[in-house]
């Protein structure tokens, strides 16, 4: 007895000093980077705020539009998530991937729990991972379709097996799943199947790890929650968060102006930004979007197929026009390699690429060199054959920026020297032009796509075979990079690969890209503060419902000062929005009297003046006929 | 014709209307377009995906297939569910159509008589201060666009005076039936309800005046003033009574199409309500949520058609009498 113990001590100490090791050497560690941490210098508090449209479905598994995933983001944690383009932990402490990439071995935090207080396990991440591979309906089945399976090994440890390699999993896959609870899914699973694609969750099924708990949910109008004060990470400032869903953006700029909403994500037109900034209480966020807005070009149909004159079409586009005035400067060129050069697309950005400048005697050289020259005069150039020459745009009827976009294409393509090249702006209703496009039967019309996080989004719209390839580009040289990108493990040579398909693409314009758009996001500086303003994203966001505190909340004591504190993370889009304002000072100045707007005054008195005048008028005509 | 045959024959052809109609509906939103087709700009969804949601759907059967299916579930009450709201039809609707019932029918009830008392009183005083003054407000109000007056409520009411809330339509964390839950509907009720009846009652009232006068024009009306009638009495029982017949028609169909809804009240109010659920089920092409909502307000069309010819049927004698 005496000696067994010993051996058996020393055994398996050893085993246990070997398993790390052999991970060691077998595993590469993802670089996921540790989370902003908050504090709350006071806590209490209700915070409203409103969103631009409703969520029609709370259920997460097939919840698709912004709004959907946004009223659900308070409920749930995820593995990790993207902070101002980074990547961080939040449940996953860490993420290894065997050297082939085709295992996943994820740690996982231990001691969350649920809103139930049942303990968030192994077993709910596998399952979320299981039941999103192998539900196609589902809204995030596509980048969880490379996975096989996954497993719990143990409480805090989960395997994923892949199918394929997808370099691309951890951003595009972890970073947007929530984690859902299987103790409360799997039996609806089992009872319903597929069905559960039109379940609606009942609040009660609303549970999560999140640092808010649902509390009411009224369709079309608002979802309340409450702060969840045991958090893991910490209680949210807090105590109560509404979002109101207000369609109508000039009812939410009043609600907000006069209090009501601390903040508003929505369109927001660039023309009431000066009125909002005459409100000393109010300030302005500007965030920019990673849909690349292009013009798209048929590259199966004649001419589009010529290299050459798709050149020629990119030095037609006056960009600076398109910004400055049609967009009000509220955008960023778009890059002619189409990876956004900022976010979390800014790793994978090429920056040496040649940008198209507006050039139409360049143009002109290019047509002429073509053969498309202007032969009977008439101001117009005519094709190599001699045959008239025109050809569409298509902007989608309800987004009137690419209605103007497209108008000022059309202008200077007539105004190219030596004969201008005759456009058709065709405003159409979108799901017509939308079936047309689809089906490759349009010359050309103005997108916005939206690319993935992971730069293996190249595939679906540069591939000759990627599944929306609108512009139906196809070069053997580009799929053959795409396919080593998508199957490459190593991040350098990806960053070489994707560097050298951005040159190419730039070089061959499988279509124009225009712009990025930049959004105005108002919100309140009098009651709360805290306000955590990323650069791809509004105010209402994950980090804010964490950080913001009330200024009447109840004070905390100091905390020893957090590693990284939320608040010092510097925000490239203050000197933009600071620009904004120095450029509207003398407007700004002309509108002080800061509570009532002096346009509505002046409509309220015009239409004053027009039924006095009218009532007189037709008195007058009484009297006189009488 | 008794009015027992009357009924029937009215009952009879109201039926076939609606299965005419339901049969149209069903083709005519097939030909809208593709209700997944949105999804395919969508970097996220993958073909498998739309192939998987358009079998959920029933999409991936064919059209005869579709259609047979669809009649037999309208048939039993069936109506399917949603793609946008991922949920069912008959949720999707009954979720809101109390907030439309509750703020549309006294609102419309309310502005039809209003309309109806002041349009007689406009019609009889041709010409008078009272005839002017409102059909000046009248035309302007028909001439302004909604949101720009309901705008002007709320910026009036709201933002000014601070009297009522700007949007929505009951404040968070009351329970439903509750006094305190009552009296915050109601002041969430008010504007929308107000400009509702403001509108409702200076469109109709038109339709009442001019009515009226041409009813003035009768000759029976000159025979009872001959008869030396008071004058309170040709009003009440020749004038006004005869005008209100062809105001039950225009009036009595504003309750048809309340499933249509108050889009702009419910836009601008940010008020809940089945006018923006018809909207969004156009617009998103969601073939069953809009074969359910069209079959309802084709049901109440006809309903109120067949509850208009009845009331005619009460209130002339001529059209009961009518073979």
């Amino acid at each position: 007895m005496g000696v067994i113990l010993p051996i058996v001590f020393i055994t398996v100490s050893l085993l246990w000093g070997l398993v790390p090791l052999a991970s060691a050497q077998q595993s590469v560690p993802i670089d996921v980077k540790e989370p902003p941490k908050h504090s709350c210098p006071a806590v209490g508090g209700v915070l409203k705020v409103a969103i631009g449209s409703k969520p029609n479905t709370l259920n997460w598994f097939v919840a698709g539009s912004s709004w959907e995933i946004l009223v659900l983001t308070p409920i749930y944690n995820r593995l990790v998530r993207f902070y101002n383009g980074t990547l961080v932990k939040e449940v996953a402490q860490s993420i290894e991937m065997s050297p082939d990439g085709k295992v996943y071995t994820i740690k996982i935090v231990s001691g969350i729990k649920f809103h139930d207080g049942k303990p968030l396990t192994a077993e709910d991440v596998a399952f979320t991972i299981n039941m999103l591979r192998n539900s196609s309906w589902a809204y995030y089945y596509g980048v969880f379709r490379n996975v096989d399976r996954a497993e719990a090994v143990d409480p805090t440890t989960v395997r994923v097996y892949m199918k394929v390699v997808d370099a691309g999993f951890v951003e595009n896959a972890l970073s947007v799943m929530n984690i859902m609870p299987k103790h409360i899914w799997e039996p609806k699973f089992r009872e319903l199947g597929d069905g559960v694609a039109k379940y609606n969750p009942s609040l009660s099924e609303l549970v999560g790890s999140g640092p808010f708990i649902v509390t009411e949910f009224q369709p079309d109008q608002f979802i309340s929650y409450k702060a969840n004060t045991n958090y893991w990470q910490g209680r949210p400032c807090i105590d109560q968060l509404v979002m109101s869903f207000i369609g109508d953006a000039s009812v939410a700029l009043l609600a907000l102006e006069k209090g009501d909403i601390q903040t508003y994500s929505g369109f927001i037109t660039p023309e009431v930004v000066p009125r909002l900034l005459s409100n000393p209480s109010i300030a302005i966020h500007v965030y920019t979007s990673d849909f690349y807005y292009h013009w798209g070009l048929n590259n199966k149909k004649w001419p589009f197929n010529i290299t050459l004159f798709r050149k020629a079409l990119a030095y037609a586009v006056d960009y600076d026009a398109i910004i400055n005035t049609v967009l009000m400067g509220y955008g960023v060129r778009g890059s002619p390699g189409f990876v956004p050069p900022f976010g979390v697309h800014a790793k994978w950005y090429n920056p040496n690429l040649e940008y198209y400048t507006y050039n139409l005697s360049k143009a002109a050289e290019i047509l002429d060199q073509l053969g498309f020259k202007d032969i009977d005069g008439d101001g117009w150039r005519e094709a190599p054959d001699g045959s008239k020459f025109k050809f569409e745009i298509y902007p989608p009827s309800y987004d009137i920026i690419r209605v103007r976009a497209a108008e000022i294409i059309a202008d200077s393509l007539a105004k190219i020297p030596k004969g201008g090249i005759k456009a058709e702006v065709r405003i159409v209703e979108w799901a017509t032009a939308w079936a047309l496009i689809r089906g490759g039967q349009v010359d050309t019309w103005l997108l916005g796509s939206g690319p993935g996080y992971d730069i293996s989004w190249l595939q679906t719209r540069f591939h000759s075979k990627g599944s929306a390839n609108w512009n139906r580009y196809s070069n053997p040289e580009v799929d053959k990079l795409i396919d080593q990108l998508v199957a490459e493990l190593d991040p350098n040579k990806r960053r070489e690969l994707a560097w050298k398909i951005q040159e190419i693409l730039a070089d061959e314009v499988p279509a124009v890209n225009l712009y990025y758009r930049k959004f105005v996001a108002p919100y309140r500086v009098d009651a709360f503060e805290g306000w955590v303003r990323v650069t791809d994203d509004d105010l209402n966001n994950w980090w804010n419902f964490l950080n913001i505190y009330s200024k009447t909340g109840k004070p905390v004591a100091p905390t020893p000062p957090p590693t990284t504190p939320l608040t010092t993370q510097v925000v490239t889009q203050t000197v933009v929005a600071e620009r904004t304002v120095t450029q509207v000072a003398t407007l700004t100045q002309m509108q002080q009297a800061p509570s009532i707007d002096p346009m509505m005054i002046l409509m309220v008195a015009i239409a004053g003046v027009v039924v006095v005048a009218v009532i007189t008028a037709l008195l007058l005509m009484r009297k006189r006929a009488s | 014709m008794s009015l027992a045959s009357f009924l029937a024959k009215k009952i009879v052809s109201s039926v076939l209307t609606i299965l005419a109609i339901l049969t149209l509906v069903f083709f005519l939103v097939r030909l809208t377009g593709d209700p997944f087709a949105e999804l395919e700009n969508d970097p996220r969804i993958t073909p498998e995906t739309l192939q998987a949601l358009r079998r959920l759907y029933g999409m991936d059967k064919g059209v005869v297939e579709q259609y047979i299916s669809y009649v037999h579930n309208m048939l039993i009450g069936e109506m399917g569910y949603s793609v946008k709201f991922s949920k069912p039809v008959f949720d999707a609707i009954m979720e809101r159509l109390p907030y439309t019932l509750a703020l549309l029918v006294p609102s419309i009830t309310l502005s039809n008589y209003l309309a109806y008392k002041i349009g007689v009183e406009m019609g009889y005083r041709r010409g008078s201060r009272l005839d002017i003054t409102t059909l000046a407000l009248s035309n302007f109000l028909r001439a302004t666009p909604y949101f720009w007056l309901a705008i002007i409520f709320l910026y009036v009411f709201s933002v000014q005076l601070g009297l009522f809330p700007l949007y929505g339509a009951i404040s968070p964390g009351l329970s439903f039936p509750s006094f305190e839950w009552f009296v915050d509907y109601l002041w969430h009720y008010a504007i929308p309800f107000l400009v509702l009846v403001v509108r409702g009652t200076f469109i109709f009232v038109l339709y009442v005046r001019n009515s009226v006068i041409d009813i003035l024009g009768e000759d029976y009306v000159a025979v009872a003033r001959a008869k030396g009638l008071p004058e309170k009495a040709v009003k009440s029982s020749y004038v006004a009574r005869n005008a209100m017949l062809p105001m039950i028609t225009v009036m009595g169909l504003r309750y048809a199409f309340i499933i249509d809804g108050a889009i702009l009240t419910e836009t601008v109010f940010s008020y809940p309500g089945t006018g923006r659920l018809v909207f969004e089920a156009i617009i998103n092409r969601d073939f069953w949520l809009l074969q359910g909502v069209m079959v309802i307000l084709s049901i109440s069309v006809v309903l109120a058609n067949l509850i208009v010819d009845l009331l005619y049927a009460l209130l002339d004698p001529r059209v009961r009498s009518q073979r």
